[in-house]
């Protein structure tokens, strides 16, 4: 069972950043920006992974027990909640009949609507780790493949990081329907922006 | 602000990493509030009524 709870904890991680490996994806190939909602659904996402994370970081360090377990997936649904309620509310903006959505779809939904499916699935996989707590303080075994999972989710934070810094520039928030990189406008403008409008 | 909120996130993990879990704690705090106020400023932008 000991494995189990590790196994899953690494899955929870892994799968997240999966999901937000295919936005980026869908960001750099696909040539789609994404809005300001699509973004904090990905923090929403990794806030969630940030749970499982602290509990293999906790178990590198020695022993955990029923209260580790329990702070750290709670902080996941507590995660969870927020970014599902993110996405619910642009699956509403997009539920009239006709609405193209925003963006293209996958597997025929789209992003937003797969990103509320998977902060249920968080809520639902933090629910059985919660069941399975362990009745005593326990050593889970961390081998390389766990510390991978969370250098993988320090990657996907950091690279996330950067290409919002991009999109964002200086700028305090960014726009609703994002077309350009505005810190690649910023430094370098277009031609036509830096005419004055009186000029001839 | 989104800039900020994804170096808090990075910062929070880093945290964890190294065993600091107070510091963690307050990161995941400030990270949430964050995220869940730039979620409110986003839903009432339109409505003219964002803070």
């Amino acid at each position: 069972m000991r494995r189990f709870r590790s196994v899953l904890a690494q899955f929870c991680i892994v799968a997240v950043c999966g999901v937000l490996l295919g936005a980026f994806a869908m960001q750099f190939i696909g040539a789609e920006l994404p809005c300001p909602l699509c973004i904090l659904q990905r923090m929403g996402m990794m806030l969630c992974a940030a749970g499982p994370a602290w509990l293999l970081c906790r178990a590198m360090q020695g022993e955990v027990d029923a209260r580790d377990y329990a702070q750290c997936y709670g902080l996941s649904i507590l995660s969870a909640l927020l970014g599902g309620s993110v996405a619910l509310r642009q699956v509403c903006l997009h539920i009239a009949p006709g609405d193209p959505g925003f963006g293209e779809p996958v597997f025929g939904l789209h992003l937003y609507t797969w990103a509320f499916i998977v902060f249920i699935t968080v809520v639902l996989v933090s629910g059985v780790q919660l069941c399975l707590l362990p009745s005593r303080a326990e050593r889970l075994p961390i081998g390389w493949t766990a510390r991978a999972s969370v250098g993988l989710l320090i990657l996907v934070v950091a690279a996330n990081a950067v290409a919002v810094f991009f999109e964002e520039g200086f700028h305090l928030y960014l726009v609703d329907n994002p077309t350009q990189y505005q810190l690649l406008e910023d430094l370098n403008p277009a031609p036509d922006a830096t005419k004055s409008p009186d000029a001839p | 602000m989104d800039t900020l909120i994804f170096l808090l996130i990075l910062s929070m993990i880093l945290a964890m990493l190294k065993g600091r879990q107070r510091l963690a704690w307050y990161l995941f705090v400030a990270s949430f509030l964050a995220t869940a106020l730039l979620f409110s400023h986003h839903a009432t932008d339109a409505l003219g009524i964002s803070l």
